[in-house]
């Protein structure tokens, strides 16, 4: 469904992915790991739009999307899960959930799901998204991309800076979202455990370029040590 | 003495109203879309034109002020698409592009109606004044249709902003443009549409202007000038930024004109900006949020 063709993207003059390439398929999910600075939100972001890569292709269900606007994308099926959330903080938590369905050309109404996978989210429907939280907002932004229906969901360090039991509520809900839905996921996530308990196959990316790849059963402590310990 | 005091703090009033209408469409303009439109001016004077061109045919001010929207909306439509759209993201090149667009129209407006100024009546409705107290000065209807214009104004912009799904969209993407395009908003024809509906508000200033002043050529430049401060005291964060700017400037000006005389007034205004951006430096209603 995603094929990333042999990308390099920059940001300005600075040469950040490096003849990347990846394959997603259906209702698949794929770590992709790395060091800092290794590339792994810049190879989201070219998926996105925010940063679209100079060479290369991007395809979604066949479609050439390369230079394609991020909107269209968005309505293409392409939802996205920042780093560090990105939520609009001056509007309400119901309100960051309604423009995420207006954007996919939807009604405001918020579907009934978004409460059977967050609860708790019903109690702060009415609250600015920007005095959340870290956890609650990173519950926003899962349930803002979900609300859309995607067909490709990008989640970039969804437990990054969040308690265990956040963790714990964000795992079974990818879990769930497997399970219930057709999307695929691309993951950016730097906690081990986490990703070989929900991953089917990974990719580690280093100075923008995919070095390791495999099942998630190949994501032994050797490859760890190899290409990820510091 | 407090008789005077208190129709100059009307008078003041009636200032802010007219900052109001003239100050929106930039504010909206520049809050939204990151642009400062130095060609507001310009917008403004176009609108006036509009309303000496109805006044011309022997129409109404109230048919002028629909027809300068329009026309002025579809100048910004013509100047956004030509121009703006290619350089959102460079700021600098915002402000020297508009400021060149300014100086075109300028030159173009000269052709077309020469450098001779243009009156515009007001409409009969307009004329006469309330009768606060038994003595003169009375508070004109005109003052008064400034006031209730703005607020009508300020009124549909609240609206369409906080109370609609357009508006939704765009304080999503005022707030975060490229996160707003990854959810699926065309930030460029919010950018688009925005740029018109302020460009319309500008219009609307200069139609309501045009009677006080007359249409001339360089009739917009104080009253963009009045919009620049107006947004640097208010704020570009919240809608009610331009009202409280709009007020505080239109009393200040007004009574310390009336306490010293018009440049002292305007003088003791702008000084007293300069010491408030020391404490608000994004404004009274900047930006305020927890990161």
């Amino acid at each position: 469904m995603l094929r990333v063709g042999d990308i390099d993207t920059f940001y300005g003059t600075s040469h950040i992915l490096h003849g990347v390439s990846l394959d997603v398929a259906d209702g698949e999910l794929i770590s992709v790991l790395g060091r800092n600075g290794a590339g792994k939100t810049t190879l989201l972001r070219s998926i996105t739009g925010v940063n679209p890569p100079k060479a290369g292709r991007i395809e979604l269900d066949g479609t050439d999307i390369t230079a394609m606007a991020s909107h269209r994308r968005a309505q293409l099926g392409i939802s996205y899960v920042p780093q560090g959330r990105l939520l609009i903080p001056d509007i309400s938590v119901e309100e960051n959930i309604q423009v995420a369905l207006l954007g996919k050309g939807k009604s405001t109404k918020i579907p009934d799901f978004v409460f059977e996978y967050f609860p708790a989210l019903k109690s702060i429907a009415g609250r600015k998204a920007g005095v959340l939280s870290g956890g609650q907002q990173q519950q926003v932004a899962i349930v803002r991309a979900l609300v859309q229906d995607p067909k490709l969901l990008l989640l970039d360090e969804p437990t990054e800076g969040l308690q265990p039991s956040i963790v714990e509520d964000i795992l079974q809900m990818i879990k769930r979202v497997m399970r219930e839905r057709t999307c695929a996921i691309l993951l950016v996530e730097q906690r081990l455990e986490f990703v070989r308990d929900i991953a089917q196959r990974f990719a580690i990316l280093d100075t923008g370029r995919i070095i390791a790849k495999g099942s998630a059963g190949e994501l032994t402590d050797d490859v760890v040590k190899k290409h990820l310990q510091v | 003495m407090l008789q005077q005091l208190f129709m100059q703090s009307l008078n003041g009033l009636g200032v802010a109203g007219i900052l109001v209408i003239a100050a929106a469409g930039l504010a909206i303009i520049f809050g939204v879309a990151g642009v400062i439109n130095m060609a507001h001016g310009q917008f403004i004077m176009v609108g006036a034109y509009v309303a000496a061109y109805v006044d011309s045919q022997g129409g109404s001010m109230f048919l002028a002020i629909p027809l300068a929207f329009i026309v002025v909306a579809i100048l910004g439509l013509v100047v956004e698409r030509g121009v703006i759209q290619w350089i959102y993201d460079r700021p600098l090149e915002t402000l020297l592009a508009t400021w060149g667009v300014g100086i075109i129209i300028e030159v173009i407006m000269k052709f077309i109606f020469g450098t001779l100024g243009q009156k515009v009546g007001w409409p009969d409705l307009l004329d006469g004044s309330i009768k606060i107290f038994a003595r003169p000065p009375h508070f004109p209807y005109y003052r008064v249709f400034h006031v209730a214009l703005a607020i009508a104004i300020m009124a549909v912009t609240f609206y369409i902003i906080y109370r609609t799904n357009f508006g939704l969209k765009v304080r999503a993407v005022r707030r975060n443009r490229s996160m707003a395009g990854c959810l699926g908003i065309d930030t460029a024809k919010i950018d688009m549409l925005i740029f018109m509906y302020g460009s319309g508000l500008a219009g609307i200033a200069g139609a309501v202007i045009a009677p006080i002043k007359a249409a001339t050529i360089d009739m917009g430049f104080s009253y963009a000038v009045s919009s620049y401060m107006v947004i640097v005291l208010g704020g570009v964060g919240n809608l009610l930024g331009i009202p409280t700017g709009s007020f505080l400037i239109g009393e200040g000006e007004t009574l310390l004109a009336f306490r010293y005389n018009t440049v002292i007034g305007q003088l003791l205004v702008f000084l007293a900006i300069v010491i408030a951006i020391r404490v608000f430096p994004r404004g009274i209603f900047g930006y305020q949020e927890r990161r």
